[in-house]
């Protein structure tokens, strides 16, 4: 790792976050400003502020883990985060912005007319707010330990002092700003680096990825007890359902001038997360023609994995060859851990045997299942 | 002997008081949340309604369509579209352009179905 360069970068995002919030604090004046940054946000401004705030790790890192590890079943799970919005627009966009409420709670009492709703709704938006916070602080902390080496704590130190200035200080109206940019840091941060790849693997004669025949495959049964229709279908009405339940998204919405801007703007996310999510199956597939397979526990521990880092040096070569013992580990920076990651020399006689890449209609099976990453199950990353 | 008939004398009705004939505005019934009124409130929002169920429907249906598809006609599923696979430009590629077609159509009726609402309800 570049250590001055991570942390420049670091530092570099940090400091643009405190700029773009300190626009929103010189317009920042009345309560409504406040809270629902004077009710005056543009669509187009609003969407990019919704996808930055919505668009997590967890949609482009997990969502591309997944692809790799499970194909193109996984794929439903970025398209049921996009219809959530869809469902969102046609329910709720324009009433709940017409209703003139402030919070998530003021609609509920608005609408069903009871004090008890209301402090429900108060300890389920706080309950999901904390959700979202510790994993937000783990993965700052986990980011900033691996690119800089720096103790744990550094990284959610830095983004609660970050985002509690920008917040104290400007309120809505900052964050509006502060979140819109983050959206297109994130499609740059994850478009630029894909396309790069996709160019490579282009000159490379475009090799197709070596997998079992049930990873091109939609709904195949991950086991011998499921259903994968009924699996699928009931996490896409969950995704749906569940992206109106997301309180921090729907106090956006208060933040448009009309129920006609809500609408806009919803249409608006919808183009803003599509345009996103074509990216990390790129990843995923590209993944799998670059690692056809990982040894076991690499799965876990991906920095200590002993694999070439571009396919072009495994054109035409065995799989065996790729994963040989002998091979230094380009990534490691950290010593592997002995009870995680079998030893070099079992993984490539159980998942790197020769004729693995030569035929790939004979990939064994049992090349396929440890290739797999734990999460084989379906788990719905946070979004 | 003839009486001269009494004087003629105009007889009108004033009718400074009366207050000229005007159509009330719709608006008015709606605001005063007369039976007149929550006929026309509840017109707007049972086409909002049937608009809605209309989109959701849609994508239920558009979702539903890719594994039946698959079932019913085998070769899809090892089908490639420009080399990729085709399940994978469904649920990867289309399924984005087509969710928002939707929700941009579902935008302008909505917005269509107020702006004559407001045409009638304005209506002098």
């Amino acid at each position: 790792m570049n250590h001055p360069l991570s942390i420049v970068a670091v530092v570099l995002v940090c400091l643009t976050t405190l700029a773009v919030g300190g626009l929103g604090l010189r317009l920042s004046r009345r309560t409504s400003d406040f809270y629902v940054a004077g009710r005056t946000v543009s669509p187009r401004l609003n969407a990019s502020a919704i996808g930055g705030e919505y668009l997590s790790a967890a949609s482009f890192l997990g969502v591309a883990g997944l692809v790799y590890g499970v194909g193109v079943d996984m794929l439903w799970l970025p398209v049921g985060y996009t219809l959530g919005y869809l469902v969102l627009l046609v329910m709720v966009a324009a009433p709940m912005r017409r209703s003139g409420a402030y919070t998530l709670p003021d609609f509920a009492e608005a609408r069903l007319g009871s004090r008890a709703v209301r402090l429900v709704s108060s300890l389920l938006v706080v309950a999901i707010g904390w959700l979202y916070l510790v994993p937000q602080f783990q993965g700052a902390s986990l980011t900033l330990t691996l690119v800089t080496g720096a103790p744990s704590w550094v990284g959610g130190f830095v983004v609660m002092v970050v985002i509690a200035a920008a917040v104290g200080a400007g309120g809505m109206r900052s964050i509006t700003f502060v979140q819109a940019v983050q959206y297109w840091v994130k499609l740059t941060a994850l478009a630029v680096p894909a396309f790069v790849l996709l160019l490579l693997w282009f000159r490379d004669g475009h090799p197709a990825p070596v997998v079992p025949p049930e990873w091109h495959v939609p709904l195949t049964p991950t086991g011998p007890g499921d259903h994968p229709v009924y699996r699928t279908a009931s996490t896409l009405l969950a995704l749906c359902l569940g992206t109106m339940g997301l309180p921090h998204v729907l106090v956006r919405y208060y933040t448009n001038p009309d129920g006609i801007g809500a609408r806009r703007t919803t249409v608006t996310v919808i183009a803003l997360l599509g345009t996103f999510y074509l990216l990390p199956p790129v990843y995923g597939v590209l993944g799998r023609v670059a690692f056809p397979v990982l040894p076991e526990g690499c799965a876990r521990t991906p920095s200590s994995c002993a694999c070439p880092t571009t396919w072009s040096a495994a054109s035409g070569a065995t799989c065996s060859r790729r994963c040989s013992p002998g091979a230094p580990s380009r990534r490691s920076s950290r010593p592997r851990p002995a009870s995680r990651c079998r030893s070099p020399a079992s993984s490539t006689r159980r998942c790197c045997g020769p004729g693995s890449r030569a035929s790939p209609a004979a990939t064994p099976r049992v090349c396929a299942a440890s290739a797999t990453p734990p999460s084989r199950r379906w788990s719905s990353p946070t979004r | 002997m003839s009486t001269p008939p009494p004087e003629r004398v105009r007889v009108t009705s004033s009718r400074r008081g009366a207050v000229p004939h005007r159509s009330r505005p719709a608006a008015r019934d709606i605001d005063e949340q007369t039976e007149l009124g929550d006929v026309y409130l509840d017109g707007l929002m049972r086409a909002q309604l049937r608009l809605s169920l209309v989109i959701l429907a849609l994508m239920v249906v558009g979702l539903a369509a890719l594994p039946v598809v698959l079932a019913l006609v085998p070769a899809t599923r090892s089908t490639t579209v420009f080399g990729i696979p085709f399940p994978w430009v469904v649920l990867g590629v289309a399924v984005y352009p087509a969710a928002w077609v939707l929700a941009r159509w579902y935008a302008r009726q909505s917005e269509r179905i107020e702006s004559d609402f407001a045409e009638v309800v304005d209506e002098p």
